[in-house]
């Protein structure tokens, strides 16, 4: 009867093994192609490198900001590290969902070297009930490692279109870009560069503010319940880690905050005993001149502005959460020393091209 | 849920994985098909479940009282105590009751197929003779939700119940087993329409083993099936859906090089549309075991309409044939016109009246069944005057080809098949447009034919960048050559080793896949289309 096993084994191994061999070339052209077909992001819309880009990071951070694109265009982590040596982060993507800051905070805390010294959230987002765009979700995605809360946090902001097995397997999502292949997608196919400074988007442009539509009337004053229901999430985070959470608007003159939702976040922040730092408000006094400090009329600011707001928020942070300068730290400054040197280079050719053409041809112009 | 979608792709692997280990150890595995099938059918509407389960209670029902009848006549045939004639009056008798109670539930089960898919026609079609005798006002439509299907399982039902009428096949005793016949879910949605004595070994299992897991011929079957039926589908048809429907939607109002380009498009799309679906139908059945029935035999090599008529929707076309066409052409009444018609018609076209007649009755229902209005009902008729007129012909055809030999010969047919498709695509042209508008279409496509232009025109009219063109040809090409292989397998198979083969269909099926997966119209931006044929 052991001879009959040997002898059926014998049968199938070879087919078992020419299977394997030939399933691992076909399995190989289908990651290649699916690496070749997604999305680089190395041109105009660098945003959907952002989430990947902080696996990139080699050292603990102190500081942890979340949020949409007020937290990662408004807060400069370099000038927190030039005029306090502060160590930061911003896990912030394009419309950013309160549920995916709480997910990738998740996770941030999962992978840091050393427990961060605080937490700080852009309010901003809270207003979005669900999201705008897809793109915008395989932004924040597509590139996170895959872990449950990454599925949780699939489920929880997926728009009814979107399927799981697209971000299991991209390539679902992304089959029809064989028509739009570009340069761009042979040489970024292993390895894209870091475009973010520790996730801080640096625009050298300048468009001074102009007028917006004047605000409408709010048909439910009360910020959305999904969205505090994860602002909740992430308090709960931050006290079970033994974090402070700070919670900031950042001075961005459009879309409106209206009042209505500043005195509910007011409350919530007195409620829970947490800091909040109006920047829109408190704009005099960080110094921002609308007229130099924002590349797109006031909605966002340019490095200027964000800079200044870095130096306005850093002094309340260090004195509030007593935040450690680690630039006397060698090896913190010495990789830190690197990625302020691309930051000036970077922030230089901006002011260079800027000063030349009057827009910057990476970002589409000045628009 | 839809055929291609995700849900579909989950469910039938779940389907296949409870199939064949917790369906074949207990020896059920047609209950985990019957329970697929009311899943599927529930996840368009669970109300709607009432349609299947009263064709088929009926059906089943009608079938065994059938069955019972039938076992009564065989016993007073073979009853030789008793005199002759009395066994043939109490056959007689028999016969009649089996009568009553086939046309009762063929009244039954197609009057539900008619409420549901014909009031409105009927209403608006009654308004229209109201109006005609000057009588103002219509009908409100009643705008009943068509059942998924049901164009398709009543024909099904209704050709087992008069299987059983005929003594051809014996009743099932379950009436599960019946449900599963009726609602077997890949067939649901757009066919093919089956029968009972063919599937039923297959649908049901064998009693002793079970179905087992397809073998590795079977799986590179059903894989090419599944595969070339989503290139159809997805590369193809999809592609074509748009530029041939902006040519349909200007109603006639565009130049003879776009109608003709419209009408050659219209077909193509139709035939990669739905034998695409066709194929997914027919791989995904295999998967579990059951061969349904082909519904394409190559249609573009028929040499005439008839011939066409034999190589597409051929299930359809073979329920009209067994069902409604040879009980018509050797009914007493019809036999009766025809013997009446005899008395002033010439001798040979009364004899071929009676397959006239039936044939014109075949057109009729099969017009109506694709859609309820008048441009189907049209393009039924069309199709009968096409071809009974080409019957009329045949004199002169033989006339013509005793004079010029051209009979047999490549280059003929060729010429027949290239004619049979511009004929199959003109009549197609009827479901398009109301009659007036396709006459002068037609008269457009002659008066300003333009072969450069034709040409010329085909980027401009598919609207697609020189990389899909070359894609969309390339796919069709895909298409032709595998058709081509499937048609000399056999020689193919003796030249090259077993090896070989399996190495190229490997490659083959992986090509087919990848072609599939980046090149198909689905996903984000994208909004698949419905199957063509699902809609009737």
């Amino acid at each position: 009867m052991e001879t009959n096993h040997l002898k059926k084994l014998n049968q199938i191994r070879p087919a078992v093994l020419l299977t394997i061999a030939a399933a691992i070339p076909a399995i190989a052209l289908l990651l290649f192609l699916q690496a070749l077909l997604m999305p680089k992001y190395q041109g105009r819309v660098i945003e959907g490198n952002f989430t990947s880009e902080y696996y990139e990071e080699e050292l603990p951070h102190q500081l942890l900001i979340l949020g949409d694109c007020e937290a990662y265009e408004n807060i400069s982590t370099m000038e927190l590290w030039k005029s306090f040596g502060i160590t930061s982060y911003i896990r912030g993507n394009a419309n950013q969902l309160p549920s995916q800051s709480y997910y990738l905070l998740e996770e941030a805390l999962k992978r840091e070297k050393e427990k961060p010294k605080a937490v700080l959230f852009s309010v901003s987002a809270l207003q979005e009930t669900e999201q705008a765009k897809e793109t915008y979700n395989r932004m924040v995605f597509d590139r996170m490692k895959w872990s449950a809360g990454k599925w949780k946090a699939i489920r929880a902001s997926a728009l009814p279109e979107e399927h799981m097995i697209e971000y299991i397997f991209p390539i679902l999502r992304y089959h029809d870009r064989w028509k739009d292949l570009e340069q761009e997608d042979l040489d970024y196919l292993i390895r894209r560069p870091v475009n973010a400074f520790n996730g801080y988007y640096l625009r050298a442009d300048i468009r001074p503010t102009e007028d917006f539509p004047t605000a409408r009337r709010l048909a439910d004053p009360m910020l959305p319940e999904i969205s505090m229901h994860y602002l909740e999430k992430i308090r709960q985070l931050c006290e079970a880690e033994g974090l402070p959470l700070v919670l900031f608007k950042a001075p961005s003159l459009y879309p409106v905050w209206y009042p209505e939702w500043e005195a509910q976040i007011c409350e919530y922040a007195q409620n829970h005993g947490i800091r909040y730092i109006n920047c829109l408000e408190e704009a005099n006094a960080a110094g921002i001149d609308y007229a130099h400090d924002t590349y797109d009329g006031g909605m966002h600011m340019n490095v200027y502005g964000a800079e200044k707001i870095a130096l306005y928020m850093g002094d309340i942070l260090k004195a509030e959460l007593e935040l450690a300068d680690q630039r006397s730290d060698a090896k913190i400054a010495q990789v830190y020393d690197n990625k302020m040197s691309n930051y000036k280079n970077t922030k230089a050719a901006q002011e260079i091209e800027f000063a030349q053409q009057g827009y910057l041809a990476q970002f589409g112009g000045n628009d | 849920m839809q055929l291609l979608s995700y849900e579909f792709v989950a469910f039938t692997a779940a389907g296949l994985l409870l199939f064949y280990t917790v369906g074949k150890r207990f020896r059920v595995q047609w209950v985990i098909l019957l329970l697929m099938s009311l899943a599927f059918y529930a996840g368009s509407g669970w109300k709607f479940l009432i349609f299947p389960i009263s064709v088929s209670l009926f059906a089943w029902s009608g079938a065994l009282l059938l069955d019972r009848l039938n076992e009564k006549a065989l016993l007073i045939k073979q009853d030789k105590s008793t005199d002759k004639a009395v066994r043939q009056e109490r056959t007689q008798q028999l016969k009649k009751r089996k009568r009553r109670v086939l046309v009762l539930v063929l009244l039954i089960c197609f009057g539900i197929l008619a409420v549901v898919k014909y009031t409105d026609f009927a209403l608006s079609l009654l308004g229209k003779l109201i109006n005609l005798c000057g009588v103002p006002g219509s009908f409100d439509p009643v705008g009943f939700l068509l059942p998924l299907g049901i164009s398709y399982y009543t024909f099904q039902a209704m050709g087992y119940l008069i299987d059983v009428y005929r003594g051809s096949c014996k009743a099932e005793r379950s009436f599960w087993k019946m449900l599963l016949f009726v609602m077997f879910f890949p067939q649901m949605v757009s066919g093919p329409i089956s029968r009972y004595d063919q599937i039923q070994p297959e649908l049901i299992g064998n009693r002793e083993t079970g179905t087992r897991f397809p073998d590795r011929e079977q799986l590179f079957c059903a894989g090419e099936k599944i595969l070339m039926g989503l290139l159809k589908k997805l590369v193809i048809a999809e592609r074509m859906s748009g530029p041939v429907m902006a040519v349909i939607g200007t109603g006639g109002n565009c130049s003879g090089t776009e109608a003709f380009l419209g009408m050659i498009g219209f077909t193509l799309w139709m035939y990669a549309d739905f034998s695409g679906g066709i194929d997914i139908v027919l791989g995904t059945a295999s998967l579990f075991g059951v061969r349904l029935p082909e519904n394409f035999n190559y249609p573009f090599t028929a040499q005439s309409l008839a011939d066409f008529w034999t190589k597409w929707h051929m299930t359809l076309m073979q329920w009209m044939r067994d069902y409604v066409f040879y009980p018509a052409a050797t009914s007493k009444t019809i036999r009766k016109i025809s013997k009446s018609a005899g008395k002033i018609l010439p001798a040979g076209f009364s004899k071929r009246l009676p397959a006239y007649l039936a044939s014109f009755v075949v057109w009729f229902i099969t017009g109506i069944w694709h859609g309820a209005s008048e441009k189907f009902l049209i393009w039924g008729m069309a199709n009968f005057a096409v071809m009974t007129i080409s019957q009329e012909l045949t004199p002169l055809y033989r006339r013509f080809h005793g004079k010029f030999h051209l009979d047999g010969t490549k280059g003929w047919r060729i010429v027949c098949m290239v004619r049979t498709f511009l004929l199959f695509s003109v009549l197609e042209l009827f479901e398009c447009y109301p009659v007036r508008t396709v006459f002068s279409q037609v008269f457009r496509m002659i008066a300003e034919f333009d072969p450069a232009g034709i040409a010329g025109g085909i980027p401009a009219f598919l609207g697609m960048e020189l990389p899909e063109c070359i894609l969309l040809a390339a796919a069709w090409t895909l298409v032709l050559a595998s058709a081509y292989v499937h048609a000399k397998k056999d020689r193919i198979r003796a030249k090259l080793g077993e090896r070989t083969i399996l190495g190229s269909r490997c490659i083959y099926l992986y090509g087919l896949f990848l072609i599939t997966l980046i090149m198909g119209r689905y996903g984000q931006g994208y909004e698949v289309a419905e199957f063509f044929y699902n809609q009737f």
